[in-house]
């Protein structure tokens, strides 16, 4: 333990459990001095701990979806009206995805929250009243059961749709719809995360497509440029940023608004939404004019070497010869002054050539490399052009790139990245301007996870068997493709796809029934307009969440789930670059009054009156309608076998392992490896090498050109008038995300204000704090609401932050102290659903009209 | 129309407002009238002085947050036997007690002017008149009203309380006010003319005085380093208070009997202008009280 | 412990904030209710029309056209005028140089709180009691030998508490490396809420 006055800044020694403790002590109101007393002596083990009435417990935080480490000071035995336990962040420097932000903090506020649901409820109103009646778990369970039986037999089990956020990925959220045999799992990503991982996907190859696989390093970074990323979640990485900056990293933050990182002596370059790739083919030019490019890691590890046709298609052997490979690229061989194929080690591929071929049916045509392609595409984006596009300064773009060359420093990739329709362009131009700086898998560079290799409690295999960690096995047809992936082929989920199906009929069939799943479409989804459209329109809505959501309103029945800090938890740590897991213990008991239940008990429940047999056969009994045996018996066993894995894969004993985990709430089992991908195993993307041509797309006829370009963005009618604004939104750490958005103290801390610059402000006449009235230019919708006047957002821009603001659930006007939480704008209201066809990404950025309310 | 340091205001936070105003005003008043005591010796002054120091109490006894806690704090107090003397509060809590105690000693001796006889009332009668009890009563009047001033320039998170301008002006404005109950106790017959004619010119006077300690008051606020000063300074002027300064204390506290005092001394005395002037000179020392508490606020700490 | 007059406290413990640190994430200011007002989770402070929280956010911008942020507490001022003007000597400095609240001997005239040139006090809606820093939550911390609520919050290592008047603590190293202020230094409180401006 770390005594007060010794724990060095920086270092703040092991305070683990302790610190912890000490507070465990406090917190609780009464009877906190004599336990307080109890930590002054030395360090207590668990059982004095648990004597004196407290204990120390680590779980991970679902404010947002990052699942940072927390800890727990928890109260044994709480008198009535005691608070039963208090949160920070796990206090493990070493941690290596520690909390807590302003988000996470809002937990002790969400577990007892009057938001949060407590039990069944079934809708008497129409949709969107918000009428409902509490019923029994029983009669939910029978009465959906019994409608999804009817929709199912008209319509197929296609015609059912599970949706939802961070949980539907994970174990929890897969026990229905695998044992339902559903192919319709669409998650939230369009919104959220498909242009880039759609980008990585195509530069990297498919294992480093999704947006944790690949981060900075962010412990070892000397510079970190960040376009459109706040880096506000994971908050953990601020942690390891924090150590970065110590010895001396810089980070710059390319955003329209200023991102609440950045008062941390980050450098702000405010900007015009939708001009990062603009930007960053500024700074991708400078690095090439002058010189500042890793020759030799464009020459070895990219395909930048290899020889494209005009239309922009690679040079294959099958262009050359009968019988030849289309996946065997063309490349000019410096040392044999002759084209060979990319897989030949002997060769040395130049990387500047051009040259004419005769192709097999004997046209001539000039090849040249990407590299010289590169050129030329770059001649266009001039400092000066790029600083017209984004509407920064040419010197700006001119240092950031040579700070980026001289500190060989790095740009973040992004993680939200859906603004504006143009955005898989932007996360390529960040990909490229790393390859110019060859700082992939470097300390401090753009580097890959290495995961611990967790098995899921339950997996679907291509052929639709759906196995159990436990053994149980169920043949179940291939669900067929998803409903978005036939629509979008490139997406990792579309979620407007099933929103066409239901209101404009523009799909091969119809979603008929949604089960939400901790998915706050309101929040999520752009254009609310037609999603309450589709929620209007549907046979059936089921939501389970924790708090009561502006979607319950619409919801046929309402199903409590518990929260992570109820129940136990394992699962990787997502966003660490070491292989690691985190093992959570529940930390308190529902809230009194509270019948919430864990989301896998409440799928066998409705899994087992639709399919008795699939139920048992995925290892359901009947003594688990015993909520407590079911914990106990299967999803203890579970985690038993999880262990058990993890512990024989890193050769440990997993009696070890266990405790381990309950002491720490983590296990690191290695550090972070470098220099792997792509210098000894090569990206599996189509050539081997890190695509910075993008061939798939072109290969695809998806795009002309494999590198990116500036398009202006088209999810939205650009402004055009002097009283017309993109509004863009982004998050708040003290209170955006869909739990932490409802928490008492976002009202506060999370301005709910729409963001206007003063320069802006002036020439509208408008002053701070003063209401006008936004109207969608896309949308028509109209709402009210409060402008701030700050430097903070950049001239032409609106920006509101995400989550915290218009909420309408009716429940609102019923709580006292809660109404702040209607006030301000949803931004979704004015945003279209318009979807890039290339990637099917979505965009939340809209544009509006603001008029001054006279 | 840009960002301007967040400004905040005492009276949401700590409350210090009307009701306090109030008190001060009371205070004002009790304080005055001690003074006048010396050469006015009635019992409506002395009655007046007694009723307004017990009413200013009780108001700012009832504004405490904790009133129902004052046995545990006296208590506390005796047992530790440690009195902050240093504190501006706790000795004008003294000096007020001493003044309710004073006032009372008047009244008592003033009873059988209102036809009441109580014991010892010749003795206490006798005491009151020498010259020690007034001197004593009137010095603690003074002490009374310059304490209000100097409560609020101890506020040191309160730059616009921090001039020595307050306690000048809360003296001046407490002569105002005394005079101003006089002259009500004229028109309703409790004081004799002679009273009213020197209290009239000597009003004028002290309106003239007042006019300028304001005006410096609000010039010195306005141009002071801190801005915090000059933004409470600048309500009052020309923002949310500016009704409260020129509607109450410069037009109803100042111009309004500057006026009618002008009249009067041109066209002849009249009871009823004599009374319209004299509520609103009271009005006007309720209303410049109330300004500058509403106006006070905390210096910004960034910007 | 009370100080009496003239008493030299043991211990002078201080607050830290590293403004180029902290990312503004607020969790010290909502973990700072959760410990020490948990009555106020769902409770506005009206007064100041905010979280009932012991810290404050203020947001501006410099001369220079910057944004900034300002996380404000009470400093524990060793010329504290809030003690200085407390009628009934409620306000007083313990054995580590804290400026404490006995609540036996408040009256709730709240001259504590027009009289800190901080701001730092906020009123109990219930207790009527004046409130800052520290709560009885993160004394009890500190009493076992721990850090407060909020330098436990913090995500980036933007804050930190501990002894001035120990040479070796983190906050005198941090303090005798780095370049710090303190607000308002002509106020004649002698803060000792230092504000580090380089990480
Ligand atoms: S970023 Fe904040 S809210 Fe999200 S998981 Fe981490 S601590 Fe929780
Ligand atoms: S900051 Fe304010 S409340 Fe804290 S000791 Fe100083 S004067 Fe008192
Ligand atoms: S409110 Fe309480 S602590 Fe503050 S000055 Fe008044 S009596 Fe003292
Ligand atoms: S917790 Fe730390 S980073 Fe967050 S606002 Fe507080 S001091 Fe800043």
């Amino acid at each position: 333990m770390a005594k007060l006055d010794h724990a060095a800044l920086g270092r703040r020694a092991a305070l683990g459990g302790l610190t912890a403790a000490g507070a465990a002590a406090v917190l609780l109101a009464e009877g906190w001095a004599d336990a307080a007393q109890l930590f002054t002596t030395g360090i207590p083990d668990r059982d004095t701990l648990n004597r004196a009435g407290f204990d120390l417990r680590h779980t991970s935080c679902l404010s947002c979806s990052a699942l940072c480490g927390l800890t727990a000071l928890v109260r044994l035995n709480p008198r009535p009206g005691e608070r039963p336990f208090v949160l920070f962040g796990n206090q493990d420097p070493n941690h290596p995805q520690r909390g807590m932000c302003g988000r996470g903090a809002t937990a002790a506020q969400t577990w007892d929250s009057p938001l949060r649901l407590r039990k069944p409820l079934k809708r008497i109103g129409p949709r969107g009243s918000g009428r409902f009646e509490e019923i029994s778990w029983e009669q939910a369970f029978d009465e959906i059961a019994e409608r999804m039986r009817a929709l199912i037999a008209a319509h197929g089990i296609r015609a059912l749709c599970f949706t939802g956020h961070i949980v539907i990925d994970m174990d929890e959220g897969q026990w229905l719809p695998l044992g339902l045999g559903a192919p319709n799992v669409i998650a939230h990503h369009s919104t959220c995360n498909t242009p880039g991982t759609v980008a990585r996907r195509w530069v990297l190859g498919a294992p480093y497509a999704g947006p944790p696989t690949v981060d900075p390093d962010f412990e070892h970074a000397r510079f970190i440029l960040f376009p459109g990323r706040t880096l506000h979640a994971p908050i953990g990485h601020q942690f390891l940023l924090a150590k970065a900056k110590a010895k001396g990293a810089k980070v710059a933050f390319l955003n329209p608004a200023h991102p609440e990182a950045a008062f941390a002596n980050g450098e702000w370059i405010p900007c015009r939404p939708g001009t990062d790739a603009a930007f960053l083919l500024g700074v991708a030019h400078v690095l090439v004019r002058d010189r500042l490019y890793d020759e030799t890691f464009l020459r070895r590890h990219t395909n930048l070497p290899f020889l494209l046709k005009p239309d922009g298609k690679p040079l294959t052997e099958a262009d050359l010869e009968e019988g030849g490979e289309a996946t065997t690229f063309m490349v000019f061989d410096a040392k044999g002054a002759a084209l060979t194929d990319h897989k030949d080690r002997a060769a040395e591929p130049a990387l500047a050539h051009e040259s004419e071929v005769e192709l097999k049916d004997g046209t001539r045509v000039r090849v040249e490399t990407a590299w010289n392609r590169l050129l030329r595409h770059l001649a266009d984006y001039t400092p000066e052009r790029a600083a017209a596009i984004s509407d920064t300064r040419p010197e700006v773009i001119e240092r950031i790139a040579r700070t980026l060359a001289e500190l060989r420093g790095v740009v973040d990739d992004t993680w939200y990245s859906a603004r504006n329709g143009n955005d898989a362009d932007a996360v390529l131009a960040v990909l490229l301007v790393n390859g110019l700086l060859g700082n992939f898998d470097r300390p401090g560079g753009l580097c890959f996870r290495t995961v611990p290799g967790l098995p899921p409690a339950i997996s679907r295999a291509p052929d639709g068997t759906v196995r159990t960690i436990l053994g149980g096995e169920l043949k179940l047809p291939p669900p067929g493709r998803r409903l978005d992936q036939e629509m979008f082929p490139e997406t990792n989920a579309t979620f407007e796809a099933v929103v066409k199906s239901v209101v404009d009929g523009d799909a091969a069939y119809a979603i008929r029934g949604l089960f939400l799943i901790d998915a706050t479409l309101f929040a999520r989804d752009p254009n609310t307009r037609r999603i309450q459209e589709m929620l209007a329109k549907l046979d059936l809505v089921v939501v389970t969440d924790i708090l009561h959501q502006e979607v319950c309103d619409w919801a046929d029945y309402v199903l409590p789930s518990d929260w992570i800090i109820e129940r136990s938890s394992l699962h990787t740590m997502i966003w660490s670059l070491a292989p690691a897991v985190a093992r959570g213990t529940a930390v308190t008991d529902p809230p009194p009054g509270a019948e919430v239940r864990p989301l896998s008990w409440i799928s066998f429940q409705i899994l087992r009156r639709l399919y008795p047999d699939r139920a048992a056969a995925l290892g359901w009994q009947p003594e688990f309608e015993d909520v407590n045996t079911f914990k106990r018996a299967f999803l203890a066993a579970i985690e038993e076998r999880q262990i058990a894995a993890l512990a024989q894969r890193w050769r440990l004993d997993p009696a070890w392992l266990r405790e381990e985990l309950l002491r720490k709430g983590y296990h690191r089992f290695g550090p972070i490896t470098y220099g792997t991908v792509p210098y000894e195993r090569a990206p599996p993307t189509p050539s081997g090498k890190v695509e910075l041509y993008a061939f798939h797309p072109v290969l695809r006829g998806l795009r002309e050109t494999g590198f990116p370009r500036h398009v202006e963005p088209d999810a939205y009618t650009l402004p055009s008038r002097a009283d017309e604004f993109v509004l863009v939104s982004g998050k708040s750490p003290a209170g955006s995300s869909a739990v932490a958005g409802l928490a008492f103290s976002s009202q506060f801390l999370a301005d709910n204000a729409v963001w206007m610059n003063p320069e802006d402000a002036r020439r509208l006449g408008i002053r701070d704090g003063e209401t006008v009235e936004l109207s969608g230019l896309d949308t028509g919708w109209q709402a009210r609401t409060r402008i701030r006047v700050t430097a903070r957002v950049h001239r032409g821009v609106l920006f509101a932050y995400s989550y915290v603001g218009g909420h309408r659930q009716k429940l609102l006007s019923r709580l006292e102290g809660f109404d702040r939480l209607a006030r301000g704008v949803n931004s979704h209201w004015f945003a279209t659903a318009r979807i890039d066809r290339t990637t099917g990404a979505a965009a939340n950025n809209a544009s509006v009209r603001v008029r001054k309310l006279a | 129309m840009s960002e301007l340091p967040p400004l905040v205001f005492q009276a949401p936070v700590a409350d210090w407002g009307w009701q306090i105003a109030w008190f001060f005003w009371f205070v004002a008043i009790g304080g005055g009238l001690a003074v006048a005591y010396w050469q006015v010796r009635r019992a409506a002054v002395a009655f007046t002085v007694f009723v307004a120091t017990a009413l200013g109490l009780l108001l700012v006894f009832f504004h405490l947050g904790r009133w129902w806690n004052m046995p545990l704090v006296l208590w506390e107090l005796i047992r530790a036997g440690e009195f902050n003397l240093g504190s501006w509060m706790f000795l004008g809590v003294i000096i007020l007690t001493v003044h309710l105690l004073l006032g009372a000693l008047a009244a008592y001796a003033h009873a059988e002017d209102v036809g009441i006889y109580p014991p010892f009332g010749d003795r206490v009668r006798e005491m009151t008149e020498g010259a020690l009890f007034r001197g004593v009563f009137a010095a603690n009047g003074v002490l009374s009203v310059v304490y209000s001033g100097f409560l609020l320039t101890q506020a040191h998170g309160i730059p616009l309380w921090g001039t020595a301008l307050i306690p000048i002006l809360w003296l001046i404005s407490s002569a105002v006010a005394a005079v101003a109950v006089l002259e009500l106790f004229y028109v309703l017959g409790l004081v004799d003319e002679r009273v009213s004619v020197a209290g009239m010119k000597l009003a004028l006077g002290l309106d003239a005085l007042k006019l300028i300690a304001v005006l410096a008051f609000l010039h010195v606020s306005l141009t002071a380093m801190s801005a915090a000063a000059r933004a409470g300074a600048e309500e009052l002027v020309s923002g949310s208070l500016a009704w409260l300064t020129w509607g109450g204390v410069i037009g109803l506290g100042l111009a309004v009997p500057i006026l009618l005092a002008a009249l009067m001394l041109r066209y002849g005395k009249s009871k009823g202008l004599i009374a319209v002037s004299a509520v609103s000179s009271l009005a006007g020392v309720l209303f410049l009280r109330a300004s500058v508490l509403l106006a006070g606020a905390w210096e910004p700490l960034l910007g | 412990m009370r100080l009496k007059p003239g008493e030299q406290p043991t211990r002078r413990l201080a607050h830290l904030w590293n403004e180029a640190a902290c990312i503004g994430c607020a969790a010290c200011v909502i973990s700072c209710t959760a410990t020490n007002n948990p009555e106020m989770l769902y409770r506005a402070d009206e007064g100041r029309g905010g979280v009932a929280s012991n810290i404050r956010r203020y947001e501006g911008v410099t001369a220079q056209g910057r944004p900034t942020l300002l996380l404000n507490q009470c400093a524990h001022c060793d010329e504290a005028p809030c003690m200085k003007t407390c009628p009934f000597g409620a306000v007083y400095r313990d054995e580590n140089g804290l400026v404490r609240l006995d609540s036996r001997r408040c009256a709730g005239c709240r001259y504590c709180v027009t009289s800190c040139p901080y701001n730092a006090r906020w009123v109990h809606p219930d207790t009527g009691l004046p409130m800052k820093c520290m709560g009885r939550g993160c004394l009890a911390l500190v009493a076992a030998g721990q850090k407060p609520a909020c330098v436990q919050a913090c995500p980036a290592n933007a804050r930190d508490f501990g002894d001035l008047n120990d040479p070796e603590s983190s906050v005198s190293r941090t303090l005798r490396t780095k370049r710090h202020r303190t607000l308002l230094p002509n106020s004649g409180a002698k803060p000792k809420y230092f504000i580090v401006e380089e990480v």
